[in-house]
């Protein structure tokens, strides 16, 4: 992902506002990837202010989404993968987890890196954030993972 | 005054107005905090530049520093002593889901 396409979406949401873009990518969500939005949901709904943590999750999905050829080139999360997700975080524990998919983004996806980080830097809790961007970060890779193991 | 001037903010920034502060004072107002993009701190000075009211505008928004990965860890370790994230309980899936 370029730094220009990161400045292209957060001019999006500035120019079409936060609410529209969130019920398009959350529309879109359901229809592609409901396991990942359920997921999204939940972590903005913990982290007390469900609007404004929705606002980043939904940015960093259509960051992603940005940058496929399409969206549905984007892995479908299946309920199986959200469940190794769950054996993966009680195997690692929540911060080796959220760490290890930190240091993916960061060497895989430098510019997702840094929106999360500027936008989890305004939120109430900063941890809270950035796990979710974490966890939505990891659990699509390990869908990727599971899809291109399941061609060969 | 400054509700004016929080609405011009929300109106021009709608999703990023959160990452900046203003401040008045008998010489007029000041905008801080630290944005993403250049366009953000142009856009929060127009907004206040439209508001004849508000006096001289001092913009002193700065422009958020790229981090690294490291930085981001050290943050969150940071966080996680006042309160521990709830990562597992978000992934996993509700009970009643087939």
């Amino acid at each position: 992902m370029t730094e220009a396409t990161r400045e292209r979406i957060s001019r999006e949401f500035d120019n079409l506002g936060p609410v529209a873009c969130v019920t398009d990518i959350a529309a879109a969500m359901r229809r592609h990837n409901p396991e990942l939005l359920d997921m999204a949901q939940r972590c903005a709904a913990d982290l007390g202010a469900q609007h404004e943590p929705m606002v980043g999750l939904a940015m960093f999905y259509r960051l992603l989404v940005a940058e496929a050829p399409a969206e549905l080139a984007l892995p479908r999360v299946s309920p199986a993968t959200r469940d190794a997700i769950v054996r993966e975080i009680d195997d690692k524990g929540a911060e080796r987890f959220t760490f290890e998919a930190l240091d993916e983004m960061e060497r895989a996806n430098p510019e997702l890196l840094q929106m999360a980080h500027g936008f989890a830097s305004r939120q109430r809790s900063y941890l809270g954030m950035m796990q979710g961007f974490a966890l939505i970060y990891a659990t699509l890779s390990a869908q990727s993972a599971a899809d291109r193991a399941g061609m060969h | 005054m400054e509700s004016t001037a929080r609405e011009a903010l929300h109106a021009l920034l709608p999703c990023s107005h959160g990452s900046i502060r203003l401040s008045a004072d008998a010489g007029g107002t000041t905008l801080r905090g630290e944005v993403d993009w250049p366009y953000q701190k142009e856009r929060a000075e127009s907004a206040l530049r439209a508001l004849p009211a508000l006096g001289q505008v001092r913009n002193l928004i700065a422009i958020r520093a790229p981090v690294d990965a490291a930085a981001v860890r050290e943050r969150i370790r940071q966080d996680r002593r006042l309160k521990p994230g709830s990562v597992r309980a978000w992934a996993a899936r509700r009970a009643a889901q087939p």
